[in-house]
């Protein structure tokens, strides 16, 4: 779907590798960037307005101690929606999608490809189980990078491959 | 530092040294492979945060064609050579001896072309650093990518994510007088990565 009527002084917020951002100003336009194997898990609540972006990048924490918890999927779901409810969402109004997970290919025998897309596909939504919300959209898998874009004016969520158009989700 | 990754007994210098000349000889191992003089406009060695490696390719959006190869044996890595697509291309048309602006995709003919060149510069880099070291060091076999900057980074920054928010990169540009052949050779040495 093309996109209409873009906002004015709309700013752009990007959330890189392991990060993770929460607002609640509706100019903003959170966006993961390039990723592969990596995962965008974008929360809304259309009520509120509020909505936050995490950029996940490993399976599981494992406990690793002082560690940045917006980095695996594990740690990073929880902590993105606790802070989208403290910003005022709702947990029975979040809406939630996600973009990612492709299969980078490389070279057989290297342990890069220990499909980290999968895996992280994998606890993602097991983490998301755990939480009780059902996922209300995803483009995941292939073996093509993305780039994904969260309007916090509607919840929007877009989807860019190379060579492609953006479209929603 | 770095300079404890290849050899204990050599001092931080001498490491970075051998590591900028090892450099030199992957560049060479090109410029012999298309016979063309390609020198290196720059190199450099720095800690960088893992996060911030694509924006040294203009950005994680950025279109690029990317040869990776594991650096496996003493100690471990990654090595990837960026090359914008056009200059990808033009590479392989010169090495088919086609006529420039022939190639204008990556099937398997032309990734195979790209992953003999990823081939040569790895063997080269890592002939240096045995035989200045005398360390066990081989390159896996290489893949060729074209995507997104950020999405074929990932293969490298991703593994090293896993233990640290920075990593160390040998950064070289080399390029043609008439800047036909351009490209960047990424080194990460990362020591104790599982990567083979």
């Amino acid at each position: 779907m093309i996109l209409q009527n873009p906002i004015v002084n709309q700013e752009s917020i990007v959330v890189g590798l392991g990060e993770l951002k929460v607002t609640h100003s509706t100019a903003v336009v959170l966006s993961c960037l390039g990723i592969g194997s990596c995962i965008a898990v974008c929360v809304y609540d259309y009520l509120y307005k509020v909505g936050g972006m995490s950029h996940i990048v490993l399976p599981h924490s494992e406990g690793r101690p002082g560690d940045n918890l917006g980095k695996y999927a594990d740690t990073s779901i929880p902590l993105l929606i606790e802070e989208v409810i403290k910003q005022g969402g709702q947990r029975s109004r979040l809406i939630i999608k996600i973009a990612g997970g492709a299969q980078m290919s490389l070279a057989p025998g290297l342990k890069n490809t220990f499909k980290t897309g999968e895996r992280n596909l994998e606890e993602v939504k097991a983490a998301l189980t755990r939480e009780g919300i059902p996922l209300t959209a995803a483009d995941i898998g292939g073996n093509k990078g993305r780039t994904v874009r969260m309007y916090l004016n509607t919840g929007r969520v877009t989807v860019r491959t190379t060579g492609g158009e953006e479209r929603e989700i | 530092m770095i300079g404890k990754v290849y050899n204990e007994t050599l001092s931080d210098n001498e490491q970075v040294d051998i590591l900028k000349q090892g450099v030199s000889m992957a560049v060479s191992g090109l410029s012999q492979m298309v016979g063309k003089d390609i020198r290196i406009a720059r190199v450099n060695l720095r800690k960088v945060l893992v996060k911030e490696i694509p924006e040294l390719f203009g950005g994680p959006q950025e279109l690029v064609v990317g040869v990776y190869l594991a650096i496996c044996g003493h100690t471990n890595g990654h090595m990837i050579a960026i090359y914008k697509p056009q200059t990808a291309f033009d590479l392989i048309d010169m090495l088919l001896g086609q006529a420039p602006g022939s190639t204008i995709e990556l099937s398997d003919m032309e990734r195979s072309v790209l992953g003999e060149v990823g081939n040569i510069m790895g063997s080269f880099f890592l002939n240096h650093l045995v035989n200045s070291t005398g360390q066990s060091l081989m390159p896996s076999p290489p893949a060729v990518l074209m995507d997104m900057a950020g999405a074929i980074l990932e293969v490298a920054t991703i593994s090293v994510l896993e233990e640290s928010e920075y990593t160390y990169v040998i950064e070289t540009v080399f390029e043609t007088s008439d800047r036909q052949v351009y490209g960047t050779f990424l080194v990460m040495p990362i020591p104790g990565l599982e990567v083979c």
